[in-house]
C-alpha cells in the first residue's frame, strides 16, 4: 500500500489518457453547451408543433444503452455512411475512430443532462421579471441576455459541469463509435478497461480509478462554489 | 380632450372583460374597483402585456392595439412605464444598475433629483435582496421613470406594505407626481390611495367600466347611488386650509369646486392639522380677511355620511361645530338597512349627505327642500395627504 501511494507519479502514458479525457470532454462540453442552452430555453419558454416528440428526442441519450447510441453514430457518421461519406468528401473529415469521434460521443451523451438542468433554471426565473424588463424597453433580446441569461447561470453552470463528468465518464458510446485507440480515443475509463482486460495490470487500474475519482470530486467541489457564489450574489451577500 | 382611447372585449375563462374609457392627457387617474374586476388587466393590455381578444387602444396620436387592422405594437416598444405590485426588481443587479437599465435612463442632473426625491441616494449599491419593502418599490418607481414613459401605469404600488410605510412611500410619490408631465394610471382600492393622488377616477366591476371622470364627481354619484354593495358611503371635496384657531387646535378649511377650482365660500372646521400659517390667538375675523389662501395647494376632505347628522333648529347651541344650514334636494334608500341617504345643499350649492334611520326621517317630517341644519362632528374630519 506504502509503495502504491509512494510511486504516485502520474506516468505518461496516463497523463494521456487524462489530458484525452479533459479534451474530449471539455471541447465537446464547450461545444454543445450553446445548443444545450438554446434547446434549454425554447423547451422552457415556447410551445411549438410537435415539442414533446422533440423532447423525447433530446432526452433519449438519457434512456438510451450507451451502445445503442455508439452504434447509431456508427451509422450515421462512418464513411460508409450518407453524412460521414459527404463529410469526408467535402471537407475531409472524419469522425470515427478519431478523438473528434469521442467528443461527439460525449456530447450527444451530455446534451439531454445538460438541457434538464438549463430548462429548470429558466423554468424558475419569475417570468414576470422578464416582463417588467419589456416594459422599460429592452428587447427580448436584450432581456435574455441581460436578465435570462444571467439569472440562469447557476443553472447552466451546473449543467455544463454535470455535462462534463458525464463526458468524463463516458464509455459505451464512445467505444462502439470511436473505438480504443491510445493517444486518440482512449479516454480514461477506456484505458481502465484495457488494464481490466489484460492479467496482472490491476495496479494499473486502481491507479486510474482513483485519478478519476479525484476528477470527479474537483467538478463537484466546484460546481458547488460557484453555484454558492452566485446564489450569494443573488442575495445580496458580498 | 380625451389622450387614452381604450376599447377592448376580453375573454378569460368565465369572465369577459369589456372596457370602453377615454382618458385625458394629464393628471392621475386611479382605477378603483373590487378585486377581480379586471384593474389589472386593464393596465395589462394597455401595456401589452396581455393582448386583447378585439378592440382598440389609441395613445395619443399611436395606435397601440387594433384587432381589425391586425396592430399590436410589442410591449418594449411602447413606451409605458409600469410599476408593479411587487417591485419586480432585477435580483442581480444592484439598486443603480436597476434604475438605469433602461437604455434610455441616463445619469444626468435630472436623473439625480429623482434619485433624490425617492431617498435612493443612499442605496445604489444595496442588492435588491437586501431591500425592504418600501425601498424597492421606490426603485421600481425610479426605475420606471427613468425610462422616460410617455404613460406611467401602477398596480397598487404601495398593496404590500404595512400603513406606516405607505404612508411615506405615498408621500415621496406624491411629491413626484407634481414633477411629472405624463399622464398616470394607478390601480387601487385603497380609498385613501385615491383620495390623495387622483384627479380622475375610474369605477370598475366584474369587467365593466360603471362610470369615470373627475373623481369627486364620480365618487360622490357612486356614494348618492345608496344600492351598491359598498358599506361606505361618502363624499369626496377639495379643500383649501385658511387658518388655525391655536386657542382651540382648529383649523377652518374652505371648499374648492372641483371643477373650475374657484372657492366656494362654503367653510368647515376641523382638527387642526399644522398645514397652514400658525395665528398667534384673538382676532379670527381679521386673520380670516387677510389671509391669502393658496388654490394650488388643495387637499382631499372625505366625509362619511354616518358623520354627518341632520337637526332642524339652528339657534340652540351645540358641541358639534359644524352646522351648516342646507336644504334637503335628494333622497335614496340604502339597501336592506332601514336607512337613509339625505342629500343636502347649502346656500353655496355644496352638496353634503346623512345617513339617517327612516325613524328620524319621519319623526322629524323631512321633506324635500326643506330646510335643515347638517351637522358634521369637527373631530371626525381628517384631511387625506
Amino acid at each position: 500500500m506504502l509503495e502504491f501511494i509512494q510511486g504516485f507519479q502520474l506516468s505518461e502514458f496516463e497523463i494521456t489518457a487524462l489530458i484525452l479525457s479533459l479534451k474530449v470532454s471539455g471541447v465537446a462540453s464547450l461545444c454543445v453547451l450553446p445548443l444545450a442552452i438554446f434547446i434549454g430555453y425554447l423547451l422552457s419558454r415556447t410551445s411549438f408543433w410537435g415539442k414533446s416528440l422533440f423532447e423525447a428526442i433530446v432526452y433519449l441519450p438519457l434512456v438510451l444503452p450507451p451502445v445503442v447510441i455508439g452504434y447509431l453514430l456508427l451509422m450515421s457518421f462512418s464513411t460508409q455512411s450518407i453524412l460521414g461519406r459527404f463529410l469526408l468528401d467535402n471537407f475531409g473529415f472524419q469522425f470515427a475512430f478519431k478523438w473528434q469521434g469521442a467528443a461527439l460521443a460525449v456530447a450527444v451523451v451530455a446534451l439531454p443532462l445538460m438541457v434538464r438542468s438549463i430548462r429548470l433554471a429558466f423554468d424558475l426565473i419569475d417570468l414576470k421579471i422578464e416582463q417588467a424588463a419589456l416594459t422599460l424597453g429592452a428587447s427580448p433580446l436584450r432581456v435574455f441576455l441581460t436578465i435570462s441569461l444571467p439569472l440562469a447561470l447557476p443553472g447552466i453552470i451546473s449543467g455544463a459541469i454535470l455535462g462534463l463528468a458525464r463526458g468524463l465518464g463516458e464509455f459505451g458510446a464512445t467505444i462502439t463509435f470511436a473505438a480504443n485507440i491510445p493517444g486518440q480515443t482512449q479516454t480514461l475509463p477506456l484505458a481502465m478497461y484495457r488494464f481490466i482486460q489484460t492479467p496482472g495490470a490491476e495496479l494499473m487500474a486502481a491507479r486510474l480509478c482513483i485519478i478519476a475519482i479525484i476528477i470527479a470530486i474537483i467538478a463537484l467541489v466546484l460546481s458547488e462554489l460557484l453555484t454558492r457564489k452566485m446564489k450569494n450574489k443573488l442575495a445580496g451577500v458580498k | 380632450m380625451s389622450y387614452l382611447n381604450i376599447k377592448i372585449r376580453k375573454r378569460m375563462g368565465n369572465h369577459s372583460l369589456a372596457f370602453n374609457l377615454e382618458l385625458p392627457k394629464s393628471g392621475v387617474t386611479m382605477i378603483y374597483g373590487p378585486s377581480g374586476a379586471g384593474k389589472t388587466s386593464l393596465i395589462n393590455m394597455i401595456s401589452g402585456l396581455m393582448t386583447p381578444d378585439m378592440g382598440k387602444i389609441k395613445f395619443a396620436d399611436t395606435v397601440l392595439f387594433d384587432s381589425h387592422k391586425g396592430i399590436n405594437v410589442k410591449t418594449y416598444k411602447r413606451e409605458i412605464g409600469y410599476v408593479f405590485q411587487d417591485a419586480r426588481l432585477f435580483p442581480h443587479l444592484n439598486v443603480k444598475q436597476n434604475l438605469f437599465y433602461a437604455s434610455k435612463a441616463t445619469a444626468n442632473d435630472e436623473s439625480n433629483r429623482l434619485i433624490k426625491l425617492l431617498g435612493l441616494a443612499t442605496l445604489l449599491k444595496r442588492m435588491p435582496n437586501t431591500l425592504s419593502g418600501g425601498e424597492r418599490q421606490r426603485v421600481a418607481i425610479g426605475r420606471a421613470l427613468l425610462s422616460k414613459p410617455k404613460l406611467l401605469l401602477l398596480d397598487e404600488p404601495l398593496a404590500s406594505l404595512d400603513t406606516e410605510k405607505k404612508k411615506e412611500l405615498l408621500g415621496y410619490f406624491k411629491q413626484v407626481v407634481k414633477q411629472l408631465n405624463i399622464p398616470i394610471l394607478m390601480v387601487s382600492h385603497d380609498e385613501s390611495e385615491a383620495m390623495t393622488l387622483a384627479d380622475n377616477l375610474v369605477l370598475l366591476e366584474a369587467g365593466k367600466v360603471l362610470d369615470y371622470g373627475p373623481l369627486e364627481s364620480v365618487w360622490n354619484k357612486r356614494s348618492q347611488g345608496g344600492n351598491i354593495d359598498n358599506q361606505i358611503h361618502s363624499m369626496a371635496y377639495s379643500a383649501v386650509h385658511k387658518f388655525d384657531h391655536l386657542d382651540y387646535a382648529m383649523s377652518q378649511v374652505e371648499f374648492v369646486h372641483e371643477k373650475s377650482g374657484r372657492l366656494t365660500g362654503s367653510f368647515l372646521w376641523m382638527k387642526a392639522q399644522g398645514m397652514g400659517q400658525h395665528q398667534t390667538s384673538g382676532d379670527l375675523k381679521k386673520t380670516v380677511l387677510k389671509k391669502q389662501v393658496d388654490t394650488s395647494n388643495k387637499f382631499r376632505l372625505l366625509i362619511d355620511a354616518q358623520d354627518v347628522s341632520i337637526s332642524l333648529e339652528n339657534s340652540s347651541l351645540s358641541s358639534i361645530r359644524n352646522r351648516i344650514v342646507c336644504r334637503i334636494v335628494s333622497c335614496q334608500e340604502v339597501g336592506r338597512e332601514q336607512s337613509l341617504l339625505v342629500n343636502m345643499a347649502d346656500t353655496n350649492g355644496v352638496i353634503f349627505m346623512a345617513k339617517i334611520s327612516n325613524w328620524a326621517w319621519r319623526e322629524m317630517k323631512l321633506k324635500m327642500g326643506m330646510k335643515v341644519v347638517a351637522q358634521i362632528k369637527s373631530t371626525s374630519l381628517v384631511p387625506i395627504q
